[in-house]
């Protein structure tokens, strides 16, 4: 009879782990575009912690939820953003590139610059 | 003629597995289960799997049976997994160089080639790249030449050593 | 209990999204601007979910949030084509 009860407060430590877990990537995201120095440093932070934070608080709110059909539709929120928010990231870069933002001066090697001066020519 | 015969099926086929996806996702996005707006979904689904299976479901691709997308379906589950633990090591990555008050990077535009099969592949390799640790993909060329920019020098020799592309080659190394 | 977990996290992302407004304000380049944007519209399709559960499920805003998404991914990918070619279409 004490059972069901343990079950759920469980599942709501455990969602509310995740949470704080989300919000805490997305706060390192945010400090890491004020902080980098130059787009694609910038994009390095950004990208990775919006895309674990995102699917951390979203799993945090389908533990809250249950087994229903409004989970399955948080799940391919999720799939959809850890597939297209990498992509994201990599047309910015390039796009960026294409417009001239030049790597920081502490950038060693750049590979791409006779790339993309030939795409520009 | 065999040829013109083999099209014809895969395209059916395509159109058919096209509208499975579609309406499964209709019928998961609308939560309404009455005749009209199930009627209103094989409708829309209809239209849209015979316009555009072709994005989907490559007809002239490297999948040949169904089989085929159901073997890759369950490698690619698994490398999902093996992913998300790659992501949660690259986040915490992230977290330490961005609360170091030093802010250690030691930024470089690297390239190299791979030869992976299709562009289903390239495309998988490029959002794995940009989500481990401290990789992002700036392009991709026709000859399959990836420009990576890497955070520091370690992570770019790390990418180099080609674990991560001879797991997505595994993966589709089946249909091609 | 659960609701005020959600409301506090809500708070905690509006106060990311504000270090954030820092860089769409001051961003040296236009690509710098572009990519807090973006940044600022996952924190917006989270608190969107959120805003579902804290104003008595409301859950039609889940569909709203798919939607953002959907925008979201658009905005970056039309932008990031116009800066890298100077045009959107053809």
């Amino acid at each position: 009879m004490m059972l069901p009860d343990i079950v759920s407060v469980m599942l709501d430590i455990i969602a509310v782990i995740f949470l704080f877990a989300g919000v805490f990537f997305f706060m390192a995201g945010s400090i890491g575009l004020y902080r980098m120095v130059d787009v694609y440093t910038r994009l390095h932070a950004t990208t990775k912690c919006d895309t674990l934070g995102q699917a951390l608080v979203l799993i945090g709110i389908m533990l809250y939820e249950g087994w229903t059909l409004v989970s399955i539709k948080l799940f391919l929120i999720i799939v959809f953003v850890l597939v297209t928010n990498p992509t994201a990231a990599h047309a910015m870069a390039k796009g960026a590139y294409l417009y001239g933002v030049k790597p920081c001066d502490q950038t060693s090697i750049d590979m791409y610059k006779e790339k993309a001066e030939e795409m520009l020519s | 003629m065999t040829n013109l015969v083999r099209d014809v099926k895969q395209d059916k086929a395509g159109i058919l597995v096209t509208f499975i996806i579609m309406f499964v996702l209709w019928a998961v996005l609308s939560t309404l289960f009455d005749i009209v707006h199930l009627s209103l979904g094989i409708l829309c689904s209809l239209l849209v799997a015979y316009f555009s299976y072709d994005l989907l479901m490559r007809p002239s691709g490297s999948v040949k049976h169904v089989s085929d997308i159901l073997g890759n379906f369950l490698r690619f589950f698994t490398y999902t997994f093996w992913l998300l633990g790659q992501v949660i090591h690259s986040n915490l990555d992230v977290v330490r160089i961005v609360l170091d008050p030093k802010l250690p990077i030691s930024p470089q535009i690297i390239k190299f080639n791979s030869d992976l099969p299709h562009d289903v592949a390239l495309a998988t390799l490029a959002n794995s790249i940009t989500l481990t640790p401290g990789t992002l993909t700036l392009d991709i060329d026709e000859n399959g030449t990836y420009y990576i920019h890497c955070l520091t020098k370690r992570q770019g020799d790390q990418l180099l050593e080609g674990d991560m592309q001879a797991r997505v080659a595994a993966i589709y190394g089946g249909g091609s | 209990m659960m609701i005020e977990a959600f409301q506090l996290t809500g708070m905690l992302l509006t106060l990311a999204a504000a270090l954030s407004l820092y860089r769409v304000l001051k961003g040296p380049t236009i690509a710098d601007r572009i990519v807090a944007v973006n940044v600022i519209g996952t924190y917006a399709l989270v608190a969107l979910v959120l805003v579902a559960y804290i104003s008595s499920e409301q859950l039609f805003f889940i569909d709203i949030a798919l939607t953002y998404a959907l925008l979201n991914f658009m905005l970056s990918i039309v932008a990031a084509r116009y800066l890298g070619t100077g045009r959107v279409f053809g």
